[in-house]
């Protein structure tokens, strides 16, 4: 291959470089606005009314709306196919508040400093009510009602309990099969509450262009799905409203939500100006989105020969105040981790509860970091209980190719899903290679005596898009000089998708990679694409890219044939050129005149792809730590991932999302928590107490690809994006309990909570 | 919301102190700014004194070792008369401090007089036995680091002015290592401990352990040091060392907080005092700098 599979140059990489005006925020228009947010004190409130008179009389204050201003129309936030199967339980002003942090009131004014100071001067009355913060009070408490609105959708026990989404499935028979086993091991396990921080934040600019259309240019992960979501909350047709994405800094997830649009969009509308709103980084970490906090409790029950017979997993979740993400988040913990040992009886049940603390939602991993958390540990814990090797242990019990998935066609994405057979699998050469790089099984000499090493492992696999939902569209349009215009609705987020898909675009045509010419998420330019996430886009849409571009060759050679007095199907495109039998060839640019000119017609195709699989990449990470005995401060001094994400199109790209993976999951195991008082107040909305990894803190990676040729994707391709975020905090939590024999069953590892392990083993 | 009014510029410390007390409404001095832009105080006007000719380090016929106010954290990284002063004791802990963009803009000076018990430079400092000196509008003041911290953001300064610190000539051949202890590596410490031993004819002839983040100030653990001051450098046995990092552990009055309990401060109190100690005794001068704790 010609283009796919080389580190090209990445197609955005020369103006990001340059600082060209690429971003939402490098964009004005004239007489903008600003919007600022006024957000609830209280847990739980009703907001009886809101008195922005003195706010309004401050000279340069335009507007402030509250919930009597906004029609309410109960909607989800969460940026998924239509019908989403998160609840509709969300308005863009509410009568109630739901957290600290939640929408009371709105202001616009020409200037941010105008709008913050104009945030004073309004008097809320609020009705407090008593709040619930703690998942497991909110699970059995149901006199105290978060949403008891009269009608909600999709809410699991609407108006009885504060359950947002609820999920029991079971393959095979778990009680009974648990009787048979030699051993059954159970623990449970903890995780926190963490944000994307993304280094761009939530920014969206809106305005009513001269057809009367509402022109929305925002930092998102879904423009199509916004397009919808805000015709129907905003009560105008699709045909007036068009989303821009331009330049994303980063979502991670987050950004597969509606955030900041809705305000944008009806300030904009009642203003007739551009309206402009963009979140600090303490509403990121306030009023964003956060992975789901879970508990999960893992049953296994193995024989003594370490074959694994019945697995359960319950997993208890605070989706917050609103139920964005909670069913399919939570599914996922399951259905993306529990199918690693596809054991003959396998139980999931999981319980996602609303409370009064700031909202969960997407995250890159969506779920299964969680469940790989559980899992991984999990699998250590039986394999200490039972005298076996870890290692051994995992090699025994894997998803092996030709295997079926035991759990998705029971769990869809809220509805029955498809049954997924492992047609690729690199997972026993990823853990081979893995365990060389890292020397498993050589014990290291700590390099002080307060010190101790040790090494963790984790088997992680997640899946390509969501089977059966996800899809993209494609068009491909052949220009005089053979370049190609390709419009796609995948959403480059950085993660790079426009390059991949211009990369395999270039390699179907055989044309070079710089006369590709890509234009990506404008609803009114590109075709749809579900957006970016669920690791869908070099899978999905490259399916979609793929169709495209082929059957435009298949245009050229349906001219050319004629003309060359030859078959279609003898013509060659490669390197630039159209070769035919006989020694005929033709440049691109030849070809193209000849098409436009002489045959006069447009090359150009548009093509649609989804898939009814959704094939698991796989990754197999290790962690060697050093523990200090005295401080418990963890020191990951290497981490290796051997990743298989079927034809790798872009290794670097490949290798740099496996090592920003494994720098947030590095942060995930040893200090990233968001912190909340029993109020629901958070703590630490700032980066100087909310910790993430930064370059000094990320140990030495070393990072393998395992090529595999995965039979239903572009170039043998699976998805990358998410599967190496699975193993970090699992492969080094295991790596501590190597070292010093503390087992942490809640992450974050923070070195206080590894002291206090080392002291109770002690004691 | 920060209700900024005015920029002022001071040529001299005089004159910034002058500028501060003009008024109208509230001042307040500015050089690097690091901590200001995060914090946006309430003030109405700021009184810039990065042209005020305090920014120089300077080494004194004396041998003392004068710190400008306005001296970056960078500069007492980079520069010689600090790198070689107390085995470049004062050198690494500056270079801990936030990452290179931030160490270039902030101050020595700005860094004391924000007076967070966490404050990076002051434990160190007070380790070597440094010495203040204050500027009014016709006078200057000196008196001891321990007597400059008055309470969390409190110093004794009111409205006047620090121009610097100096270290006396007798500290430069002190044995002087530090240790700041964060979750990730750019951050406000969680526990600070400096120590520095004064050695001569096989004893302990001086002894400054200096605790940071574990107190309202930061603070001198004077108990502990008491102990150690005029032992026989084979007679600090591991036990004694237990004895001296615990008696520290106990001067301190750590918080509990969300960035970590009171008893994990103290305990780190005690662990690092011991460490501390033990490398300073252990080590041979040559690799002071750069290890870990």
């Amino acid at each position: 291959m010609k283009v796919v599979g080389k580190n090209v140059t990445k197609i955005d990489a020369f103006k990001l470089a340059r600082g060209e005006p690429v971003f939402t925020d490098d964009f004005t228009r004239d007489g903008m606005l600003y919007a600022k947010v006024l957000r609830s004190p209280h847990p739980h409130a009703r907001i009886l009314n809101v008195d922005a008179g003195a706010a309004l009389k401050l000279e340069g204050v335009v507007d402030v709306i509250w919930h009597r201003d906004v029609k309410p129309i109960p909607h989800t936030r969460a940026g998924q196919s239509y019908p989403e199967p998160s609840p509709y339980d969300t308005l863009i002003l509410g009568p109630k508040a739901r957290f600290i942090g939640d929408r009371v009131a709105v202001v616009v004014a020409e200037s941010v400093a105008l709008a913050e100071a104009a945030l004073d001067k309004i008097v809320v009355e609020y009705e407090e009510l008593p709040a619930l913060t703690d998942m497991d009070e909110a699970f059995t408490n149901s006199e105290i009602l978060i949403h008891e609105e009269p009608d909600p959708q999709g809410i699991s026990e609407a108006g009885k309990t504060n359950i947002a989404a609820r999920i029991d499935k079971e393959v095979g028979d778990v009680d009974a099969a648990l009787k048979t086993c030699d051993l059954v091991v159970t623990r449970d396990y903890h995780l926190p509450r963490v944000q994307a921080s993304h280094i761009e934040p939530h920014i969206s600019i809106a305005w009513v262009d001269e057809d009367q259309r509402l022109i929305v240019r925002t930092s998102t992960q879904v423009p199509f799905h916004l397009r919808r979501m805000l015709a129907q909350i905003l009560e105008i047709p699709e045909a007036r409203i068009r989303v821009i994405k331009p330049r994303v800094g980063g979502g991670f997830g987050d950004k597969q939500e509606l955030v900041v649009e809705d305000l944008v969009g009806v300030l904009a509308l009642r203003t007739g100006r551009p309206v402009r709103l963009e979140f600090t980084r303490e509403e990121e970490l306030i009023a964003a989105r956060y992975r789901h906090p879970q508990r999960i409790t893992m049953t296994t029950g193995v024989m003594k020969d370490g074959t694994i017979v019945a697995n359960r997993m319950y997993v208890l979740a605070d989706t917050g105040a609103y139920g964005s993400h909670a069913l399919t988040v939570q599914g996922n913990t399951g259905q993306k981790v529990l199918p690693m040992y596809p054991a003959a009886n396998i139980h999931f049940k999981m319980d996602c509860v609303y409370t009064n603390n700031p909202i969960s939602g997407a995250f890159r991993g969506y779920g299964a970091p969680q469940g790989c958390f559980a899992l991984e540990c999990h699998i250590d814990e039986v394999a200490r209980e039972l005298g076996m090797d870890r290692l051994e242990l995992r090699l025994k019990n894997h998803i092996k190719l030709g295997d079926t998935d035991p759990l998705s066609a029971k769990l869809g994405e809220g509805k029955e899903g498809l049954v997924r057979v492992v047609n690729s699998t690199g997972l026993d050469k990823a853990i081979e290679l893995g365990c060389e790089a890292i020397g498993w099984g050589h014990e290291k000499e700590p390099s002080a005596t307060h010190l101790k090493r040790g090494l963790g492992m984790a088997l992680a696999m997640q899946g390509s898009g969501i089977a059966g939902v996800d899809w993209g569209g494609a068009t491909v349009k052949l220009n005089d000089d053979g370049s190609v215009n390709l419009a796609v609705g995948a959403t480059d987020i950085g993660q790079g998708s426009d390059t991949v898909l211009a990369q395999m675009c270039a390699e179907e045509l055989g044309i070079p990679y710089d006369k590709v010419i890509i234009l990506s998420s404008d609803t009114d330019l590109t075709p749809f694409d579900v957006g970016a996430y669920a690791s869908s886009t070099t899978y999905i849409s490259g399916g979609a890219v793929v169709k495209a571009a082929a059957e435009v060759r298949g245009q050229l050679a349906g001219v050319l044939g004629p003309h060359w007095e030859c078959e279609p199907d003898a013509i060659v495109f490669a390197d630039g050129m159209a070769t035919g039998p006989a020694g005929k060839s033709m440049t691109m640019g030849e070809v193209a005149l000849f098409a436009l000119y002489q045959a006069m017609i447009q090359p150009m195709a548009t093509a649609s792809h989804m898939s009814n699989d959704s094939p698991p990449p796989f990754a197999a990470q290790f962690a060697e730590v050093e523990v200090d005995t005295e401080t418990g401060q963890v020191h990951v001094r290497r981490f290796v991932s051997a990743v298989d994400c079927g034809t790798p199109i872009h290794p670097i790209m490949v290798e740099g999302q496996i090592e920003g993976a494994v720098a947030q999951g590095l942060g995930y195991a040893l200090f990233e928590e968001v912190l909340l008082d029993r109020t629901g107040r958070v703590l630490n909305p700032n980066f100087l107490d909310y910790k993430i990894a930064s370059s000094l803190d990320v140990p030495d990676m070393v990072t393998i690809l395992v090529e595999t040729d995965e039979p239903t994707g572009p170039y043998g391709a699976k998805a990358a994006g998410e599967v190496p975020i699975d193993g970090p905090a699992p492969a080094i939590v295991n790596a501590i309990c190597d070292a010093v024999g503390v087992r942490m069953y809640r992450i974050p590892a923070t070195a206080e909570r590894v002291w206090r392990g080392l002291k109770e083993e002690t004691r | 919301m920060w209700n900024l009014q005015e920029y002022r510029i001071a040529s001299s410390p005089a004159e910034a102190v002058a500028l501060m007390r003009k008024g109208p409404g509230k001042g307040a001095y500015i050089a690097g700014g690091t901590d200001m832009l995060l914090e946006h105080p309430a003030c109405d006007f700021v009184v810039d004194v990065n042209n005020a000719g305090i920014g120089d380090i300077a080494r004194t016929p004396g041998g003392d070792l004068f710190l400008g106010a306005a001296a970056t954290l960078q500069g007492l990284v980079d520069n010689n008369f600090v790198r070689e002063f107390a085995g470049g004791a004062i050198s690494k802990s500056a270079s801990q401090c936030g990452n290179r963009p931030v160490r270039s803009t902030a101050t020595v000076g700005g860094n004391l007089c924000n007076a967070l018990p966490s404050a990076d430079m002051a434990p160190v400092l007070l380790a070597l036995d440094a010495t203040c000196y204050i500027a009014d509008e016709d006078c200057q003041e000196s008196l001891p680091l321990t007597d400059f911290f008055v309470g969390p953001r409190m110093t004794v300064l009111e409205d006047r002015l620090l121009v610097g610190v100096a270290l006396p000539g007798e500290c430069a051949g002190w044995r002087c290592a530090a240790h700041k202890l964060t979750r990730t590596a750019e951050d406000i410490s969680l526990v600070q401990v400096a120590v520095s031993l004064g050695m001569d004819d096989g004893k302990i002839q001086e002894a400054r352990i200096a605790l940071g983040a574990v107190s309202p100030v930061p603070m001198r653990a004077v108990l502990a040091e008491t102990m150690l001051a005029g032992q026989e450098i084979t007679a600090v046995t591991p036990d004694v060392l237990r004895d001296v990092a615990t008696i520290a552990a106990g001067e301190c009055d750590p918080l509990d907080d969300h960035r970590a309990s009171a008893e994990y401060r103290r305990d780190m109190v005690n662990v690092l005092t011991r460490r501390l100690i033990t490398r300073i005794l252990t080590d041979d001068g040559d690799n002071m700098e750069g290890g870990a704790a």
